[in-house]
């Protein structure tokens, strides 16, 4: 039970950080969207799908992990993501995975290993979660994840805050001695 | 209603992870733009001439910078704002490896210098040096500041201008350390 409630947490946290990051980002998996062949006007509208599926898929994970329809719906993403990690493996040009937001790897083998992964997860949710756990329950974990997400993003702004302020007082010195140089 | 609560401070919590998100991404934009307009560690190359391979002492520096195994010498100005902002930045005790030349118009500007930015408490150890009417820095031909001169074994191997304290940092000679040992 214990290995089931902690897979499912990590499932959730990355599917849950996977969303958050493309949400902030729209375009650049519209872009690895385009890139994989789909057309022009498809792109936008499957960004969003794949975001709002990976955002649906972990709440279900942490809410319902017993359901049969979770741990299908976790392979089938899985798979759609594998699926895309082989058309890109057999494209001419490495295409940008967006995975997490824009930046980031290339599409191909890591989503084919991810693949495995994401069955092994479904496979422990099958085995170790029977009943469906009270909505208290789904909720807290829901909340830590969340709280989780949000403070390793509070740490990342903190640190980039850091910079900017000794990139500001750089600029100020500079800024000084570039008129008298 | 407890889990109506939680499912609640959830949904917030993925939105300030969002929020937090796009601040990073400004940061990085900013970050972008003060590279852009060139106002962010440029330092030039200052061509050394005939005082490459050099050794310090020739210049009216201290003779102990001739036996330095690596060294860095900042000439500052009293002239100079940015040599204010790095002259009230710099470290104490001065790093490893840090000599400063401060130029000065008259020994009264070099006291008042050397006051202000409380480098008379660090300059015990001889590193803090005065310049008064540039005499130094006549003898190596520099007319500008602030400069870094890159001394490697006892002789002056290249110069940079330092736009920043930041930059100052980056350039300073890194500290012999015995190797650990198990």
């Amino acid at each position: 039970m214990f290995l089931a409630t902690a897979a499912a947490v990590a499932m959730a946290a990355v599917l849950l950080h996977a969303a958050v990051e493309k949400a902030r980002d729209p375009g650049s998996l519209a872009a690895t969207i385009r890139a994989l062949g789909a057309p022009e006007a498809a792109a936008r509208p499957a960004a969003f799908a794949v975001t709002f599926a990976e955002l649906v898929v972990a709440l279900a994970i942490l809410f319902r992990p017993d359901a049969t329809a979770t741990q299908a719906a976790v392979v089938a993403l899985a798979a759609v993501f594998a699926v895309a990690g082989l058309i890109a493996l057999r494209s001419d040009e490495p295409i940008r995975c967006s995975c997490f937001g824009s930046g980031g790897r290339f599409l191909g083998k890591p989503q084919l290993i991810a693949f495995v992964a994401w069955l092994a997860g479904a496979a422990i949710l099958r085995a170790g979660i029977s009943a469906a756990p009270p909505l208290e329950s789904g909720a807290v974990l829901f909340a830590a994840t969340s709280i989780a997400l949000a403070s390793v993003r509070a740490v990342a702004v903190w640190k980039a805050r850091a910079a900017a302020r000794a990139d500001r007082r750089t600029a100020q010195e500079t800024y000084q001695w570039l008129p008298s140089y | 209603m407890a889990a109506i609560v939680l499912i609640a401070v959830g949904a917030l919590a993925l939105l300030v992870a969002v929020l937090l998100g796009a601040l990073v991404e400004m940061y990085r934009d900013m970050r972008q733009l003060r590279d852009a307009v060139g106002i962010l560690d440029r330092p030039l190359v200052v061509e050394l001439g005939s005082v490459e391979g050099t050794s310090p002492s020739e210049h009216g520096l201290p003779h102990a910078l001739d036996s330095a195994q690596s060294a860095l010498i900042l000439f500052l100005s009293e002239r100079c704002m940015t040599c204010r902002s790095i002259a009230a930045g710099l470290g104490r005790p001065l790093p490893h490896g840090l000599w400063v030349v401060v130029e000065a118009s008259s020994a009264d500007g070099a006291e008042a210098f050397l006051d202000a930015y409380n480098l008379r408490a660090v300059s015990q150890d001889g590193r803090v040096l005065v310049d008064v009417d540039g005499v130094i820095a006549a003898r190596l031909g520099l007319n500008m500041s602030p400069v870094g001169f890159r001394v490697e074994d006892g002789r002056i191997t290249s110069a940079t201008t330092v736009p920043s304290s930041r930059y100052l940092v980056s350039i300073l000679p890194e500290p012999l350390r015995l190797r650990s040992v198990s």
